[in-house]
């Protein structure tokens, strides 16, 4: 097309040099790697990315507290020597209540805006299948997650293998790593499809950030009750067990000893299957079930455990798939 | 031969529950700028979603770009650049980076998104503002920004849904401007949706008219105006004397508002008025040759779903039937009647 300088007037009197239009021969990309656009662009979102600095405050200050026990332990093992602050294996049930908001922001990020502001029909009209959209956006949440999780397990663990000066100590840090790794998975696998059906349902984003922090505090709290109401401690004194009616007496006897004081806790049913109403208790469970852990951060479920294992499956499947029919049904115009 | 743009054959959407959004419309449509017609439910917005593969027809077959709607929506969608009719874009970022976004979403690598975005928003005349959020914008300037992401991709077609829609009379002249422009400089199809025929008929070289669901007419415009060429001649008295003697010579007479209008079949048809007005010692105040308007073309439609028609309506009733295009016009049963 020959180069016009075509002097547009738009009735202002103000003119438009044109230098005209060429059409678009380039390539064209097909559909898998439009969705791969949309993912990469969905998990820069997530980190409040692409847009002004503003969207990026919370998720990095939460990414930020989140990396502190990793820092903290660093310099502990480095500086003290011993055991991290916080164990991998630990860490994301530890620290969820910053996940927590991270997510809860995230989610409608992602899909609320799009449909706050009708942008779908625009996807929608480009090749994008109804299902890319979705797969797209949950992938990228996942992948938020994993490596909201994920990263400051890695940082903890290269620190400390630096300062570790055994092979034994380095396959030690390793294999205690791997669990740790496991858990992120299945914070990923498991919210990401939950808090993006909870987005999907509405464009305004406040009430999805607080559905999203109510479903999970009030689950947590509920499965804290359960807890509370099913755990019964005992205390043994000198093997006898302890009248919580008297005192505690621990004045060393005549030799000097100072009486050997225990405390165990057994749980109720009601504490063992309590953590079931609450998606970080499943994962906690479901790790504790799965790896054959022994230091549970919840009442160790025991018998129970098979059953946290399916419900992490269950939720991820329900949701997953709630999400996905959502989006084929969601208007277009 | 070119390739229609769009071809359907008897398409039908039903919705579950009854509603019929379209019947039996049989369409061919070439490369130009389509006005595409209708009262507000007339059945425009189920045609595009139908043509853009979103929404699947009940019955019968739509092409675009030679493209079955059923199969190939992904290939259609990949050269069809669509603009909606309602608001569509984020306040919070900025031109620049919508357009981009959307530019790779319709399949173009990460660098020529960048400069097709650029391109675009130049084209639509947004080239300074283009670093600015969204949300600072005019309604004017949205319009263009939606105009932008539908030309990003590089398409073959462009489907506008109500493009002036929100916008005051100069910012509906700019858009229908730009919208020419895209037509004929730059070669692409364009298929204008919109309520408002007077609007569109400045812009369009072929109309489509739809009404409750069906084919109302199709025509291109310039078959009609250059084939159909017509004067007007306007008497200060004897209106009426002067359509009977017209009448009487086998001219086929209508009355406009202060005018008569024949059409001109031949040559002889000039002598012929001139004379008769002559013989009969009229008045006459003007004498013109005269281009159709369009909604002459549409004046067999009801008044209150073509409201723009009703001007033009008294000329129209008796006008002669003009050769409309290579479409068919359904005479089919009211839409109210449910097929099995």
């Amino acid at each position: 097309m020959t180069a016009t300088t075509t002097a547009a007037a738009n009735g202002n009197g103000s003119v438009i040099h044109d230098i005209g239009y060429k059409p678009y021969t380039g390539q064209r990309l097909t559909r898998p790697h439009i969705v791969r656009a949309l993912y990469f662009f969905s998990l820069r979102s997530a980190f409040g990315f692409g847009r002004g600095a503003k969207a990026r405050v919370i998720p990095l200050l939460m990414f930020g507290v989140t990396m502190l026990p990793a820092a903290i332990s660093i310099y502990k093992v480095a500086a003290l020597g011993g055991d991290p602050a916080l164990r991998f294996d630990h860490y994301a049930y530890s620290t969820s209540l910053f996940v927590i908001v991270f997510v809860a922001v995230a989610a409608p990020e992602l899909v609320s805006r799009d449909l706050r502001h009708h942008t779908l029909p625009l996807y929608f009209s480009r090749p994008l299948r109804r299902a890319d959209y979705p797969l797209a956006k949950l992938l990228a949440l996942a992948t938020a997650i994993v490596l909201f999780e994920a990263l400051p397990l890695i940082a903890m663990y290269l620190g400390i293998i630096a300062s570790s000066t055994t092979g034994s100590g380095v396959w030690d840090q390793t294999k205690a790593l791997v669990p740790g790794l496991l858990v992120a998975l299945a914070y990923g696998v498991l919210l990401a499809p939950l808090t993006l059906l909870i987005a999907s349902s509405t464009g305004r984003r406040a009430i999805v950030t607080g559905a999203i922090a109510i479903l999970f505090l009030a689950t947590m709290s509920v499965a804290g009750v359960f807890e509370s109401v099913g755990s019964h401690s005992t205390m043994t004194i000198n093997g006898v067990p302890h009248d919580p009616g008297t005192p505690v007496d621990v004045t060393p006897d005549k030799n000097g000893n100072i009486p050997d004081i225990r405390e165990s806790t057994t749980y109720d049913p009601i504490a063992r299957y309590g953590g079931l109403v609450d998606p970080l208790r499943v994962v906690e469970g479901a790790r504790v079930w799965g790896l054959h852990a022994t230091d549970p951060s919840i009442p160790d479920p025991e018998s129970a455990g098979p059953l946290y294992a399916i419900e992490l499956l269950v939720l991820t499947g329900l949701a997953t798939g709630g999400l996905f029919l959502r989006y084929r049904k969601v208007g277009v115009a | 031969m070119r390739v229609s743009v769009i071809e359907t054959q008897d398409l039908g959407k039903r919705y579950p529950g009854g509603v019929t959004a379209l019947a039996g419309l049989t369409l061919t449509v070439e490369p130009g700028i389509i006005g595409l017609v209708g009262a507000n439910g007339a059945g425009k917005s189920t045609l595009i979603k139908i043509l853009l593969g979103l929404l699947e027809q009940t019955e019968g077959s739509a092409r675009v770009l030679g493209h079955d709607t059923r199969t190939d929506g992904e290939l259609i969608r990949a050269r069809v650049g669509y603009m909606p009719e309602h608001d569509c874009l984020p306040p919070d970022v900025t031109a620049t980076e919508f357009v981009t976004h959307l530019g790779r979403m319709s399949g173009l690598p990460a660098t020529a998104a960048k400069e097709q975005a650029a391109e675009a928003l130049r084209h639509v005349g947004l080239h300074e503002e283009r670093y600015r959020q969204i949300g600072t914008f005019s309604t004017g300037m949205k319009q263009r920004v939606k105009l932008a992401q539908a030309l990003v991709g590089g398409p073959g077609l462009l489907l506008l849904d109500e493009p002036t829609n929100g916008l005051d009379p100069a910012g509906r002249d700019a858009m229908l401007a730009l919208i020419h422009r895209i037509g004929t400089e730059f070669g692409i199809a364009v298929i204008v949706a919109s309520h408002l025929l007077s609007e569109i008929e400045r812009i369009c070289d072929q109309l489509v008219a739809i009404e409750g669901g069906r084919l109302l007419r199709a025509a291109t415009l310039s078959s009609m105006t250059q084939n159909v060429p017509w004067i007007a001649v306007e008497v200060e008295e004897g209106a009426d004397r002067l359509a009977a003697r017209l009448t009487a010579a086998g001219l086929n007479v209508s009355a406009a508002e202060r005018a008569l209008l024949v059409p001109v079949q031949s040559d002889h048809v000039f002598d012929l008025v001139r004379d008769a007005i002559a013989e009969l010692g009229l008045p006459l105040n003007r004498m013109e040759h005269r281009r159709h308007h369009v909604e002459e073309l549409f004046a067999a439609v009801p008044d209150a779903t073509m409201q723009d028609a009703t001007a033009q309506n008294s000329a129209a009733q008796n006008a002669p039937a003009i050769p409309a295009q290579p479409v068919t016009a359904p005479t089919q049963p009211p839409t109210a009647e449910a097929r099995p």
